[in-house]
């Protein structure tokens, strides 16, 4: 797997992250107190070997993930006052473009999901909202020219 | 094996229109199937970049819309648009949903996300009902990495599917459907935040805005998807032949061919690589790209042969009066199969895999090097039988041939199986996949 060096959280993710990591622990111990079958089966493989192992190899490489990003997480907090006017990450942002309204929050890459409205940091909108503030208008242009004029900058 | 034979019965389904084209009003549309076999080829080429379980994505690509069987694709926006129709037959209704979607306000978003999550967890598990315990389990995996949507795996495979539907939007745009390009552009813009599918991204974007053919690796990489995409729509000659209503297309064949090879493959008795075996029938048909599909019987018919081929290229082109006749010629040899003898066939193999091998290495030239050698061993390896993964999806090929004859039949009894009940007898050694098509024969033949 890629590991990243840095992960943004919200609280909410990181919780989310703890729940799992919590019950793939437990999953895991559960597993090793099993007794693994047989390896072989009349001469062959056993298939219910084979599964034992795939199922306790995922679980081991998934706690791994879990926890390189609890090591590394940065949870995303609400900026101070005078910075909040700025767009940052857990910010939930209106723009008009072309004329339309969308409305969206930014975050970090491990709880983008555009279709509930979370776009990532590291999505060319997010980065090039980046910074700036409500009233200012931002040129995203890969390939084609698009303004974003920013409404509304909340967290 | 009742239940085995469901699950196969229900992939055969996802050969269905994708519903999101029909919201924009294209015309014969992609299916389901045929868009998760460009994704799995997609992730195919592009996974070799990054460190991920290669396996692993292959399959999450080929899975990601088993709930598609009991779900629409994207019901778009129903519980939002309240008043609205939700029927994309009424066209401007249609396109004011489409575009309204796009600038949803973040609450609803976040309504719409939750009852998509929910009315796709009902599919699944609906899917999930009864299946083998072993088949179950990896689905199970599978599913759960996807909600949770956190591993690197998931987040390659979700952003893959999108790029895909990046590119298909752009095709059916560059073929004239009314498709606002633009909006794809904006929601492009969100939605792919890893920097292999925003390069991807732009060589689609150079491709087709700037009608640049790609000379960098990625330009390259989407000319061959783009070519493997003319799959997606190239009907299957012996279904088209027998009369079939919007027969199977070769994608769609390649597609639940590698969803049953992935499958078949996990009966340990067969101790074979599913990676290998997924990878092997995803290629198996590459050669269609350039070729029209070869009909074994075309020397059956010399007069009718030009005929067929033109029916077959542009069936616009005949009247329906016309096209009954020439069917109905072609049905009354197609009814009664003759059986061809060794030689026969040895050379008619001969000819053919010649002509498909130079087809095939001219769609994979279009790749870089190594990932074009690739593809193209794994092709010949299927053509040849060279190991025992190819010997294995020869066998499915059968298999799922007779799956979707068995599909066809059921819609209507009038539909021929004996042929290919016959083709089995030839083709199927492996212990696991005859009783398998046993079942299915008792199932299909005996009276219920």
């Amino acid at each position: 797997m890629v590991y990243q060096d840095k992960y943004y959280l919200t609280k909410e993710g990181l919780e989310e992250i703890k729940k799992e990591y919590e019950k793939l622990l437990k999953e895991k111990k559960a597993k090793s107190r099993e007794e693994a079958p047989p390896f072989l089966h009349s001469e062959d493989l056993n298939a219910e070997f084979v599964s034992f192992r795939e199922d306790f190899d995922y679980l081991g490489s998934r706690i791994a993930e879990l926890e390189h990003i609890l090591k590394n997480y940065e949870l995303v907090k609400l900026p101070p006052k005078k910075e909040r006017d700025k767009i940052n990450l857990g910010a939930r942002v209106k723009i008009e473009v072309n004329g339309q309204e969308d409305e969206f929050m930014i975050v970090g890459t491990l709880e983008a999901n555009p279709t509930a409205g979370k776009i990532s940091n590291e999505s060319p909108v997010g980065r090039a909202l980046l910074g700036h503030k409500a009233g200012d208008e931002v040129v995203v242009s890969s390939p084609v020219k698009v303004v974003y004029k920013i409404k509304t900058v909340r967290y | 094996m009742k239940n085995k034979i469901a699950f196969f019965e229900n992939i055969q389904k996802l050969k269905k229109e994708r519903e999101i084209w029909l919201w924009y009003g294209v015309k014969e549309p992609e299916t389901v199937a045929g868009h998760s076999f460009r994704v799995a080829f997609l992730v195919w080429l592009l996974a070799g970049k990054k460190k991920l379980n290669k396996g692993g994505v292959l399959k999450m690509a080929l899975a990601h819309d088993f709930c598609q069987v009991f779900q629409p694709d994207e019901l778009l926006g129903k519980p939002l648009l309240s008043g609205r129709t939700n029927s994309f037959k009424d066209r401007a209704k249609a396109k004011e949903i489409v575009k309204k979607l796009l600038h949803l306000s973040l609450a609803q978003k976040k309504e719409r996300a939750r009852r998509k999550t929910q009315r796709r967890e009902r599919a699944f598990q609906k899917f999930m009902a009864g299946l083998p315990e072993n088949y179950k389990k990896e689905l199970e995996g599978i599913w759960q990495d996807f909600k949770r949507g956190a591993s690197p795996e998931v987040r390659f495979v979700v952003q893959a599917e999108r790029a895909e539907n990046f590119l298909q939007a752009f095709e059916y745009w560059a073929r004239g459907e009314e498709i606002p390009i633009e909006d794809w552009l904006y929601w492009a813009e969100m939605v792919f935040d890893d920097p292999l599918f925003i390069e991807f991204k732009g060589a689609v974007v150079r491709r087709f805005l700037r009608k640049a053919e790609g000379k960098d690796e990625m330009g390259r990489i989407v000319d061959f998807l783009v070519r493997v995409g003319r799959l997606k729509s190239q009907q299957r000659v012996k279904w088209v032949l027998r009369k079939v209503n919007q027969p199977e297309k070769t994608a769609d064949h390649c597609f639940s061919e590698a969803v049953a090879a992935w499958f078949f493959a996990k009966d340990s008795r067969l101790k074979l690589n599913s990676e290998k075996a997924i990878k092997i029938a995803l290629a198996h048909e590459l050669a269609g790209v350039f070729l029209k599909e070869k009909f074994s019987y075309h020397y059956l018919f010399p007069n009718l042969r030009g005929e067929i081929v033109n029916l077959l290229k542009k069936p616009a082109l005949f009247s329906a009066k016309e096209r009954e006749e020439i069917l109905r010629e072609v049905k009354k040899k197609v009814f009664v199969w003759p059986f061809f003898s060794a030689r026969r066939k040895r050379v008619d193999f001969a000819k053919a895999f010649r002509r498909e091998r130079s087809a095939v290495r001219k769609i994979t030239s279009l790749l870089p090097q190594p990932l074009g050698r690739e593809i193209f061993a794994y092709w010949e390896r299927f053509g040849k039988g060279l190991d025992k993964e190819a010997k294995f999806v020869q066998q499915v090929d059968v298999i799922d041939n007779l799956l979707q004859a068995v599909a066809y039949h059921q819609k209507s009894d009038n539909f021929p199986l004996a042929s290919w009940w016959n083709e089995l007898g030839e083709k199927i050694e492996d212990a696991p996949l005859l009783i398998f098509v046993e079942s299915l024969r008792r199932k299909v033949c005996l009276p219920r």
